[in-house]
């Protein structure tokens, strides 16, 4: 799938914004995740283009930065933190506990494509720890309860 | 004095240019400090760890491999704490390591098998799984990466985007889990990826062509030239058993490669110990080749060539040595009696030849590989250089790239180093001399409108550039001067050209571009029909010079070009051929036409190491031995003559070209006598004037350009 018309312009826009183009990259990887829901290599190659920078540097920086996505995901990722706050406030047996209601493991997608469900390192709001990230939302002071309540609110959103 | 340092390392005093690297200093004290990322002609990065030195006033260890000397440091890499920050260093690279080294092929020759044995842990405490990756991936079909065996110094890496500017490799992911990758679906597709396996500390990167082909301590080494192109790169050709060459190795000449070599040179070993070489004499019999003794085969050669009368011709070779070249124009001359002789059976430019004589002999080429270092303009005038001679490519992205030298690349199509150029002119094919009068005149400020295909603004920018340069290497092909269709008009042009820039108080190096190992060293020795060795001009005096040289007098007759011949061969003008070394029936562009005439021909005899396109058209086919199996010089580009060693025992009954030559002439009846392959080089110096004062030994391990007087 070719970028979005609207997405090539955009990272034409950050290519102008830094004094080195490889700079660039990092905010043209976002808008291509945005575009395309995960960094296709097609879409990849075609940032190289744009900023004439070679593709194995593309590359190897969006394989630096672990959460971008490299496969397709679902509609909602849930990035669930695993660092040391979170953890001893028992993050494990929150993600153990979407796991099995989602019924996949970290790093599977729900088969109707929905959630995505994925453990991460700190998410700097350890004071509202255990946390998790579902896409731009940050939920706190988690739950088994209040996760039940979010992924209702979630599907709800979904269907509308 | 202010640019230079005073230090003390391990209590010694040394003084060093200010920015010179801790660990640089020391190596001129003779102190060894381990390294595996540090490389001297890359920048430093301190990836490793392993150089870890302790500096007074530093509160933790500095890696002496990016930390720069300073007025009055104290340094110490003696003492405990250092020898135990070294074995720490080697026990974490070796946590992930496999340590499968009796299957690796850098086993034996291996930096991290020779630092953990000086500096090392005797054993390790790590007793988890190891990291796994799948292995071996392919790179390209030349490199193969191991990443298992990586211990991430990045060499690989910095060599791809700081010398070769191809950066097709990166590091990929992060932390525990970094690898040195390519883009998917993206080989690993550059000209010098070679030179990565060479830099590889260890066994990650290995070469298609050289796994598990040999152990590094079976091999024999020994000092040579690459036979691939112009350049002249030094190598050194690793063999087993003295019969079969397994790899090319770079052997660093600063003045020619710099150390390295380009994939197209390094990965053709192979062709030395192919199945398909020819190993017997074949003599046509009843319209078929069958084998032959060499006494039958020589008897049919000679007989036929001498059949033919004053109507036969001799083609040499661009891969040849001077010493066999020499020999077979003397052959050909004295013997079978003719001056149709050529290095090559392209079509020339009326007076291309001469004007590349005049060139050679006035001085006007006299310009050196260095130069291109040394410039702040470079001129690069008919030659892909980054295919045609490759390493020089890498001399010239250099010279853009670090010291800011500006390139005005003229080439009819966009090369690779158009990227590079400040002024880029695709003239168009066959308006040479058009384009180059065209700069000439618009450098005295009389700019055409158009020239050579290119418009006047265009020549202008080009010309204004070079208004300002105060050093200028101005680099010429040969085919621009040779073969373009008016060679001799294009080197008036360059001429005036360059007259004007000296005029106004430039420094102009002019160097011709040649694209053969031994093109140069073909013409120097005679392979030209309307000169006798030396560039003598084939007259009066110069026959009877050449007649008191030899011994004997040669034809007083300029002869046919190696093209003439083709003609000529058509309309039984020619007769007869020998040709060494070349297989014109597979010309790149003139196949069809060679061929044609070459059938024509009533007696052929071809010299060569395969039966190819030529030799199956032949009478007599004589099995000759490649580079590595002789000895000789061979003259590069910029006239450096070089020596080749002989590395492995010639392969079956094939022969030297030399040996083969003085058999036939043995066989006519003549007297050669030659003790060794060094006695022709001397008659070689007796007899071309520029080679004059040579000696195989004198010439040493690097070689030694001829000098031209200007």
């Amino acid at each position: 799938m070719k970028i979005s018309g609207e997405a090539q312009r955009r990272i034409l826009d950050a290519k102008t914004r830094y004094p080195s183009r490889s700079s660039a990259i990092l905010p043209a990887l976002h808008i291509l995740e945005e575009d395309q829901g995960y960094v296709t290599e097609e879409g990849m190659a075609e940032i190289a283009g744009l900023l004439d920078m070679p593709m194995s540097d593309v590359g190897g920086v969006a394989s630096f930065y672990s959460m971008f996505m490299q496969r397709p995901s679902g509609t909602y990722r849930l990035d669930v933190c695993r660092t040391l706050s979170c953890a001893l406030l028992g993050s494990e047996h929150l993600v153990d506990y979407l796991s099995e209601k989602l019924g996949i493991k970290v790093g599977e997608t729900t088969p109707d494509g929905l959630f995505t469900l994925r453990t991460v390192e700190c998410l700097g709001d350890c004071g509202k720890a255990p946390v998790m990230m579902a896409g731009d939302t940050y939920y706190e002071d988690l739950t088994p309860e209040k996760l039940d309540a979010i992924l209702d609110d979630l599907r709800r959103k979904a269907e509308a | 004095m202010a640019d230079e340092v005073n230090l003390t390392i391990d209590g010694r005093q040394i003084t060093v240019p200010k920015g010179t690297l801790v660990i640089e200093a020391a190596k001129k004290l003779g102190i060894e400090i381990p390294i595996f990322c540090y490389h001297p002609k890359m920048e430093p990065v301190g990836a490793c760890r392993q150089c870890l030195v302790e500096i007074e006033g530093f509160p933790k260890p500095q890696v002496s491999c990016s930390t720069r000397v300073a007025d009055g440091m104290v340094v110490r890499t003696n003492t405990p704490e250092v020898k135990q920050m070294w074995e720490i260093v080697l026990e974490f690279l070796l946590i992930n390591h496999p340590l499968d080294c009796p299957v690796c092929d850098r086993g034996g020759e291996c930096p991290l098998q020779d630092n953990t044995f000086r500096y090392g842990p005797p054993d390790s405490r790590f007793e988890h799984e190891k990291r796994h990756f799948e292995k071996p991936v392919a790179l390209s079909s030349l490199v193969v990466l191991d990443r298992e065996r990586c211990i991430l110094c990045f060499r690989c890496v910095r060599f791809q985007r700081e010398i070769a500017d191809q950066p097709d490799i990166q590091v990929f992911n992060r932390g525990y889990g970094d690898y040195i990758g390519i883009f998917p679906g993206r080989p690993f597709d550059s000209n010098f990826s070679g030179n990565t396996i060479e830099l590889c500390p260890v066994g990650a990167l290995l070469s298609s062509v050289f796994r598990f082909r040999a152990r590094p301590w079976e091999m024999t080494s020994t000092e040579s030239i690459c036979p691939n192109c112009g350049v002249g790169c030094n190598i050194r050709v690793n063999a087993r058993n003295f019969r079969r060459v397994v790899r090319y190795l770079s052997r660093d000449n600063p003045e020619v490669d710099g150390g390295w070599l380009c994939d197209r040179g390094r990965f053709d070993s192979t062709f030395i110990n192919d199945p398909e070489r020819l190993t017997k004499p074949l003599v046509r019999r009843n319209g078929e080749l069958r084998e032959a003794t060499w006494e039958e085969a020589l008897e049919a050669a000679v007989d036929g060539m001498k059949a033919a009368g004053l109507r036969a011709a001799g083609i040499g070779s661009a891969n040849r040595t001077n010493e066999q070249n020499y020999l077979f124009q003397k052959f050909m001359r004295l013997v079978i009696g003719t001056n149709n002789i050529d290095y090559t059976m392209e079509p020339m430019a009326p007076g291309g030849t001469d004007a590349l004589v005049a060139g050679l002999t006035s001085g006007f080429f006299s310009g050196s590989i260095r130069d291109v270092a040394s410039s702040d303009v470079i001129v690069s005038f008919g030659s892909d250089i980054s295919q045609e001679l490759p390493v020089l490519d890498l001399w010239i992205k250099k010279a853009v790239r670090k010291n800011g030298s500006k390139l005005i690349f003229a080439y009819p199509l966009r090369a690779e180093l158009a990227k590079y150029a400040s002024s880029f002119l695709p003239y168009s094919y066959g308006k040479e001399a058009g384009f180059a009068a065209g700069l000439a005149a618009a450098f005295v400020g009389k700019a055409p409108e158009q020239a050579g295909g290119l418009s006047g603004d265009e020549i202008e920018s080009a010309a204004k550039i070079l208004s300002e340069a105060k050093i200028v290497a101005l680099l010429v092909s040969r085919s621009v001067i040779e073969s373009a269709p008016d060679g001799m008009e294009t080197y008036r042009a360059l001429e005036s050209l360059v007259g004007t820039l000296e005029a106004r108080g430039a420094r102009v190096q002019v160097m011709l571009l040649v694209d053969g190992a031994n093109t140069q060293g073909g013409m120097d020795v005679g392979l030209l029909p309307g000169y006798y060795p030396g560039y003598r001009k084939i007259d009066e005096s110069s026959c009877s010079e050449i007649a008191e040289l030899w011994g004997a007098e040669p034809p007083p007759e300029p002869g046919l070009t190696g093209w003439d011949v083709v003609r000529e061969a058509r309309n039984g003008g020619v007769l007869a051929l020998w040709v060494m070394g070349q297989d014109p029936a597979r010309d790149l562009v003139r196949a069809k036409e060679i061929a044609e005439a070459l059938g024509k021909l009533d007696f052929l005899v071809v010299q060569d190491y395969f039966l190819t396109e030529t030799a199956r058209m032949a009478n007599v086919v004589l099995p000759s031995c490649t580079f590595a199996e002789t000895k000789g010089t061979f003259t590069n580009t910029e006239r450096r003559v070089q020596r080749i060693n002989q590395a492995i025992y010639p392969m079956s009954d094939s022969d030297s070209d030399t040996d083969i030559i003085l058999k036939a002439a043995f066989t006519a009846g003549a007297q050669f006598e030659y003790g060794r392959i060094e006695s022709i080089f001397e008659e070689i110096a007796r007899v071309v004037p520029q080679y004059g004062g040579l000696t195989f030994d004198s010439i040493g391990p690097f070689g030694r350009q001829w000098e031209v007087r200007r």
